[in-house]
């Protein structure tokens, strides 16, 4: 066969699917896990799943950090807000996602409360520098792409000595997610779809370590439907030959990652144990802001008592979170739980679970 | 959200950089990427660069975006 025929009868796509079928027939069933939001979407919306063999199975997990943001979080968030009467500035997602008693802060915005959606923590250094006579706390959110950005900022807010401008870090890190989740043993992940824009920052070591001491298959893969088949490709190689972490998303990520962004966040955060929704506690996962900046961290200047969250609900975005169950799943799905009345996390953020369920998989009857 | 989008430095100053995404231009941090220059090729992500990268790159990632965007 001429090149010529070889390159249209064999494109990338075809290629790395006959590969993933000729490895798939030999296989078990195996489960992949995604650990990031924008990957979920990216498989929902281009029907990844239903391309794959019935044995490749593609699951979900904790990748929003939204959606793993505890309820006891948005509360003291909520809290803070009310008791110390300053001004609320965030990533919009959050907005929506609820408390424990169900009030969240959209509704506190509805309510009167000055509480504003930025686009970048920068923002926040220009709106605080314009308004002195005003306190505003920013809902610092995000894994490893986002927290280097808190840190810089926080950095340049002591540079400018703003004193009106605060922090509450709910930052969260997703290598000691996965290795929860490696333990766990009803999660019986055989591998994982690695995060592209969060490696651009911690880069391929934090996988290395995790394939070397679990044997757990792990490929930084892109978000285009060719580069997760090509990283479905590249996890069935690992688990036919051996893990050993790789990167499938070469274009963003390096193998050292982004030292500089690194070296920032340590500058400011220290790592301590956190609280992830459905999952639980979880040591060396979140950040705190170190002692240094300490008159930046919200938790200190407007402390809140934090009281457990008593939630008696139906939602299951806690075990959606950990892979174990699937929208579909939820028997509040299509008949209580809908992007637009969201009760759960996984529906409230653009890239949750649920969301991408509901927008891209969800077959619903006609009356 | 793990969003980032390509975009080229078109002027840089200190950490401040303006760069092109498109037809547009917008104001980024580039503290992040201390050895990013003009002319050189960026992911944003919430309004800091976060790594750099070849043009060639850059370009997939455009064209991956811009086919997303028409289907």
């Amino acid at each position: 066969m001429r090149i010529k025929e070889l390159v249209e009868k064999y494109t990338p796509e075809k290629l790395f699917m006959n590969n993933i079928r000729e490895v798939a027939s030999s296989l078990p069933e195996v489960r992949l896990m995604e650990v990031c939001g924008t990957h979920t979407m990216s498989i929902a919306r281009n029907g990844i799943k239903h391309l794959l063999p019935g044995n490749i199975k593609l699951i979900s997990g904790p990748g929003c950090p939204v959606c793993v943001s505890t309820a006891e979080q948005i509360d003291q968030s909520i809290e803070m807000a009310k008791r110390y009467d300053v001004s609320v500035l965030t990533f919009g997602d959050i907005l929506r996602v609820p408390g424990s008693n169900g009030d969240s802060l959209a509704n506190l915005r509805l309510r009167g409360h000055d509480i504003r959606v930025i686009y970048s923590p920068l923002d926040c250094l220009r709106i605080a520098e314009e308004n002195p006579s005003r306190k505003y706390l920013f809902l610092s959110v995000g894994f490893e792409t986002t927290a280097p950005i808190a840190a810089a900022t926080i950095i340049k807010a002591r540079d400018m000595k703003l004193h009106n401008l605060f922090f509450f870090s709910m930052h969260k890190l997703i290598p000691p997610a996965m290795e929860e989740l490696l333990l766990d043993e009803n999660c019986n992940i055989d591998g994982f779809i690695c995060p592209g824009h969060v490696s651009a920052i911690i880069g391929l070591n934090p996988y290395t370590e995790l394939s070397n001491k679990y044997g757990a298959p792990c490929t930084v893969t892109g978000f285009e439907a060719i580069d997760v088949l090509q990283g479905v490709e590249m996890l069935l190689d690992q688990i036919v030959n051996g893990a050993n972490a790789d990167i499938q998303y070469k274009r963003c990520v390096k193998s050292e990652g982004n030292q500089t962004a690194l070296n920032i966040m340590g500058t400011v955060f220290d790592t301590v144990k956190a609280g992830w929704r459905g999952i639980g506690t979880i040591k060396d996962s979140g950040l705190s802001i170190k002692e240094e900046f300490s008159f930046f961290d919200a938790e200190i200047a407007f402390s809140v008592p934090v009281k457990p969250a008593d939630q008696k609900t139906k939602c299951i975005c806690g075990q959606i979170l950990k892979g174990i169950k699937s929208p579909s799943d939820c028997s509040l799905m299509n008949k209580a739980c809908f992007p637009d009345r969201p009760i759960g996390p996984c529906m409230v953020s653009s890239e949750g679970a649920c969301a991408a369920y509901y927008k891209y998989e969800n077959i619903r009857l006609a009356a | 959200m793990c969003v980032a989008i390509p975009a080229k430095i078109i002027k840089s100053k200190g950490c401040d950089a303006t760069v092109a995404i498109g037809n547009s231009r917008k104001q980024i941090d580039t503290t992040l990427v201390p050895t990013a220059q003009e002319g050189d090729w960026v992911i944003v992500h919430a309004g800091f660069a976060i790594q750099t990268l070849s043009r060639t790159d850059a370009m997939r990632i455009i064209q991956i975006y811009e086919n997303m965007y028409e289907n």
